[in-house]
């Protein structure tokens, strides 16, 4: 039970550090060969560079029952995972004390990797948070529990205080907590215990402290850096008994081997999820209780892994907790939604596109994306994370599962360089499988628009199409005379022929490297006008910003820049520029 | 979810009382107790009254929602619990920082029995300052090691502690500075080490060898670390040790008999290790398996002395009659076969009678405890657990031939009893016959729940125990030979309780048990045998005697 239980949280921890990768391409495209089984090799370094030894690295597949493996970094920061079959993995690296970069996605704009292919990751040194916990009269409370919850990230996009890092005072009432990614914390000693049979917390029922002796409305920020540490970091205790939040969580799904349920309380301050912290209900147990929760707003939701419905979930609650304890509630978790689809593969006929490698589906990572924009405010961040990438089966096959209620968009990348995404599409007149005539239409085509996703619902005949006779763009940007590019200087692609306009999945973004190099693959052939911008400041993941159902108006902006620049470049089936110039005045 | 190895459970079966209660879960409480009881006592730390202090308290044998009671020490160092049902307790103080003065060892607390409506005065508790040891941890390049756990041994072979580690649960290894810091010791001597085998994970990051303050992999040569009352010791270093390169470790499970493959069995190695005259048995855990043709390799196994287990699945029928004992020197080994021997089965369903005070329960985990003895007469035996499947049913395989008698673990912690196991509709008191390769099928293990208890007095006569001493009451059902016997432990007071058992005859004996005694090869007291008939949904009251008098051959 508890091993189900760490794994399930590893994993939710993995899914949130995208470790920072260089892909570098060792299979040809030119001659149509099968992958067999094989390798993924790479190094793991510091932030410097520097190898990094004993790091465990694992090599997971998405989706599918393949085994991954793990590996132990060498002397040289080295590993290599072998016998995989030829899926698409994602790769991480863990160590004690060290956090993994983000994926840069506009620099990298892949994140997973094939067999054959190497991957550099690097971790750095987290930041720390010391200081002491001690009463009024100064005495040190010992043995409390303190955590510190990200508030943001480093590029200050909000992390919804989801729990980071926890660890109890000495008998000094000195903390340490260390392997903090870089952001803004907040941090609380004592509080939200977990009541059970088994010990006494002596802390547990008060309510939480926030550094420096406050209610979470009033705490402190603490900005973490990479390998830095924040000390004096210090709690005068307060000791105030706080309330007991209660209920109990049952599952609509009968599960042969009882699991448990994930209880998650979140505090609403100002309608913005903080402080988040998750509890166990032990399987067959009659219900939880948190004790030491302080008056406020808060979320409550369960959840739970099931071998055949994947993550299910109950609706959110919204409690308020004023001078009283809540008991009685009742969460009951239910499947999510799912989708299922195909993916096509078309191959072309044209002499210049004879004998290209072809996609191989099984390496074909098929993602849902949800409308950041729409999100219900009660809904936990979590949610968002329990539907993951897949990969199809033999036959092009997928479903999308554990899929919150929302509006979603699709991400898809054929990784053979003669292939380009065709089209994602609806039937027309596909309807939900579960809906009873109520439902409106799937939009018929799931890339320019975003497909709306129902509690439970099931969704079948999403269809996405590769094609062959992709083309590539490389080349160099120069900086006009006497002018420098711009550190984030963008290349964008958008169609030319007035037709496609509104044809998402020929809008294109590529990041020009230090020296102005830049590199704009899969692309389905026709006329583009091309374009070239700084990003705007905070401005990232340019290619999945261009294709929001949303962003007309940028895709407009893009096509009246380029008629007016009258830039404009004609690509051939399976055509290969290599050393185009580009002036940046 | 995957049971871990089958290996671990075998193994656990000593602590699987214990274990599985600790993870208990309960669907049935009988709460119709009243909860009118109070405890009460005085905290004192070094003579003087503390105040402020948090003495807790549980359930002797808690499960997740069994109610835990706390209370705070006034100005006098005084606490009262009040609005307690009767049952099995723990009560501690909860001060990490402190140590109970004078405590036996180990214990922390004292184990109450509490009756209905009783008032409980006088559980005093004298507190001293716990030592601290503190130190670095870094490798051989002066890089601090993180997340390691540091563990404690006594140094002195008269003190009987287990070895002990600190750096579990929320995080508490060595920080990201390789620094480490133990507080809350009973005064003492010390062996501090790193790298102990038995308290690493499986999924190690890096080999390494267990190293001694100051710095040395050979136990004897290990330095002493000595902790006063209060004080701190600090500087306690370790650099850990370069680990010998490991090797592979390769081999093959085949049937004895015929040589076929036996795929999907876990393989467990034991490292044995010897230091003059004393052997450490060392667990090292590996979650490997046999594939189809019986091959299996373990990686990265150092130098030393080996026993190779196997464990097969619960439907299994293989067994092996002893471990397979090779050394690793310096070059991979290679073909180490196994061979096996068919084992008897037995099968059958767990059941459940009904009663009226509970409409059949069924608790959602179940474990059948098998223990084989080679005759009736043998005290000790071969452990084997299986999981009860979902339906009820069990199939435990490769069992040693002898009498096998049962016992069913359930999570939840009390009230389930295994009433009887019947063979083709006959109840089998004394256990079942079996011989190898044998498979006896249709067994029912009928379980009920049930809520009888007996509660009782254990007065000493003709002398006094040595302070250390805990006093022990067994039970078991009359007339039932070779089941497994459930046993209590005795408050300060000289109280017990048992609860949760079926109606029926039990014969009770209460024992006392030291250390001194142990060392001393003294034969511990027991009382006499005392017969108690139990009925349901009520507490028969006992009193036994345990009479010091030395025996006349003494």
């Amino acid at each position: 039970m508890k091993r189900l239980f760490l794994s399930i949280s590893c994993f939710a921890l993995a899914l949130s550090f995208h470790a920072a990768i260089i892909h570098s391409q060792s299979q040809s495209d030119e001659t149509n060969s099968d992958n067999s089984k094989g390798a993924i090799t790479g190094r793991v370094v510091d932030q410097n560079g520097q190898p990094l030894a004993n790091a465990l690295v694992n090599v997971r597949s998405y989706g599918v029952n393949a085994p991954g493996g793990t590996a132990t970094t060498d002397r040289e920061g080295n590993f290599q995972v072998g016998g995989l079959d030829p899926f698409a993995y994602s790769v991480s690296a863990a160590m004690p004390g060290y956090v993994a970069t983000p994926r840069d996605p506009d620099a990298n704009p892949i994140g997973f990797y094939r067999v054959g292919e190497s991957a550099r990751i690097e971790l750095v040194k987290g930041g720390v948070i010391s200081g002491s916990v001690k009463r009024a009269n100064g005495d040190p409370v010992v043995f409390v529990v303190v955590r510190a919850y990200m508030i943001r990230d480093a590029r200050g996009q909000p992390r919804y205080g989801s729990l980071t890092r926890l660890r109890q005072t000495d008998d000094r009432g000195v903390y340490r907590i260390y392997g903090l990614a870089p952001g803004a914390y907040i941090v609380s000693a004592g509080g939200l215990g977990n009541t059970n049979g088994y010990s006494v917390d002596p802390y547990g029922g008060d309510v939480p402290t926030y550094a420096p002796s406050s209610p979470r409305d009033a705490a402190t920020e603490v900005s973490v850096t990479s390998g830095e540490e924040v000390a004096n970091v210090d709690i005068r205790y307060r000791e105030e008994p706080g309330h007991t939040v209660s209920g109990s969580a049952s599952s609509t799904v009968a599960n042969e081997q009882p699991s448990g349920f994930n209880i998650t309380l979140a505090s609403n301050l100002n309608g913005v999820t903080q402080a988040s912290y998750t509890f166990f209900q032990q399987p067959q147990a009659r219900g939880f209780a948190i004790s030491g929760v302080a008056d406020g707003d808060y979320d409550v939701v369960a959840q739970q892994y099931t071998g055949t419905a994947g993550w299910i979930v109950s609706e959110s609650r919204r409690i308020q907790v004023r001078g009283a304890d809540v008991s009685g509630l009742e969460l009951i978790v239910k499947p999510l939604a799912s989708i299922a689809g195909s993916l096509v593969l078309e191959e072309s006929k044209l002499p210049e596109c004879a004998g290209k490698r072809r996609p191989l589906v099984s390496e074909t990572v098929i993602g849902p994306w949800h409308n950041e924009k729409a999100v219900r405010k009660d809904q936990p961040q979590f949610v968002w994370s329990l539907g993951t990438p897949v990969l199809p089966d033999k036959d092009g096959r997928f479903v999308l599962g554990s899929l919150a209620p929302g509006q979603y968009r699709f991400n898809a990348r054929p990784l053979a360089k003669y292939w380009y995404l065709k089209s994602m599409s609806w039937p027309t007149g596909a309807t939900s499988a579960s809906a009873k005539g109520d439902a409106p239409d799937r939009p018929r085509d799931a890339a320019r628009n975003w497909t709306n996703v129902r509690m439970g619902e099931r969704l079948t005949g999403l269809t996405i199409t590769f094609a062959e006779g992709a083309a590539s763009l490389r080349g160099k940007v120069e900086a006009g005379e006497g002018m420098k590019l711009p550190a984030r200087l963008f290349v964008y692609l958008a169609p030319a022929e007035p037709a496609r306009a509104e044809d998402i999945v020929r809008y294109f973004a590529s990041l020009a490297a230090e020296d102005g190099g830049f590199a704009l693959t899969n692309l389905p052939p026709g006329r583009y006008w091309l374009t070239l911008a700084p990003a705007a400041d905070g401005d990232s993941n340019m290619m999945s910003k261009l294709r929001l159902p949303d962003e007309t108006e940028l895709r407009a902006k893009l096509r009246r820049e380029g008629e007016a620049s009258k830039l404009q470049i004609e690509l051939k089936p399976c055509q290969n520029i290599s050393d185009y110039q580009l002036a940046f005045k | 979810m995957k049971l871990p190895s089958r290996a671990l459970i075998v193994l656990a079966i000593p602590f699987c009382v214990v274990t599985l209660s600790q993870r208990a879960n309960s669907q049935i409480k009988p709460e119709s107790k009243t909860a009118d009881a109070t405890v009460s006592g005085k905290v004192t730390i070094k003579g003087k009254p503390a105040a402020g202090i948090v003495v807790g308290m549980r359930l002797s044998r808690p499960d997740e929602l069994s109610s835990t009671y706390k209370a705070r020490t006034d100005q006098e160092g005084v606490y009262r619990i009040s609005r307690v049902a009767g049952g099995n307790y723990f009560v501690a103080p909860v001060t990490p920082a402190f140590v109970i003065a004078d405590s036996q060892v180990g214990a922390q607390g004292q184990s109450v029995v509490i009756t209905e409506s009783e008032n409980i005065e006088g559980i005093n508790f004298d507190l001293v300052p716990g030592g601290v040891i503190t130190g670095k941890v870094t490798d051989s390049e002066g890089k601090p090691l993180i997340e390691e756990r540091v563990s404690l041994m006594p140094a002195d072979e008269g003190d009987q502690r287990r070895p002990f580690y600190y750096g579990s649960g929320s995080g508490m290894g060595t920080d990201d500075r390789g620094v480490y810091r133990i507080f809350g010791l009973p005064a003492g001597r010390y062996k501090v080490s790193v790298g102990d085998p038995r308290f690493n994970p499986g999924n190690r990051r890096r080999a390494t060898v267990q190293t001694f303050y100051p710095d040395v992999t050979d136990l004897a040569r290990a330095g002493v670390v000595e902790v006063k009352e209060g004080s701190e010791a600090n500087k306690i270093d370790i650099t850990i040790g370069e680990a010998p390169p490991g090797y592979s470790v390769a081999g093959r499970v085949v049937d004895g008999e015929n040589g076929t493959p036996i795929a999907n069995v876990y393989i467990q190695l034991t490292r044995i290790e010897a230091t003059g005259s004393n052997t450490r048995v060392i667990s090292e855990t590996v979650d490997v398996q046999t594939n189809t043709q019986g091959q299996f390799r373990l990686t990265n196994v150092r130098p030393g002395k080996y026993d190779l287990n196997m464990y097969a699945p619960d439907e299994s029928n293989a067994r092996t009659d002893a471990p397979l004992r090779f050394d690793v020197m310096d070059q991979d080994v290679t073909g180490l076969l196994i061979k096996t021997t068919t084992g008897a089965t037995v099968a059958g369903t767990v059941v459940f009678e009904g009663s009226k005070s509970n409409p059949t329960p069924l608790p959602p985990q179940m474990w059948i405890m098998i223990q084989t003895r080679s005759d009736a007469n043998s005290g000790s035996g071969m452990g084997k657990s299986a999981r009860v499947r979902p339906d009820g049913t069990f199939v435990a395989g490769g069992l040693t031939a002898g009498i096998v008698n049962f016992s069913v673990e359930t999570m939840t912690s009390k009230g389930f009893n295994l009433v009887r196991v019947e063979r083709d509709g006959v109840p089998q008191p004394n256990g079942i016959q079996i011989q190898n390769g044998e498979r006896v099928s249709g067994l029912r293990l009928v379980m009920t729940f049930s809520n009888g208890s007996i509660r009782g007095v254990v007065r000493i006569e003709n002398g006094t125990l040595p302070p250390t001493a805990r006093i022990n009451v067994q039970v078991t059902k009359a007339g039932e030979q070779g089941q497994f016997a459930r046993g209590v432990e005795v408050d300060a007071r000289g109280h017990f309780l048992i609860e949760g058992l079926a109606a029926g005859t039990y014969e009770l004996r209460a024992g006392a048990y030291s250390q001194e005694m142990q060392r001393q090869r003294v034969r511990p007291p027991m009382s006499a045998k005392q017969i108690v008939i139990v009925n349901e949904g009520a507490a028969a009251d006992v009193t036994l005697t345990l009479d010091l008098t030395p025996p006349p051959n003494q």
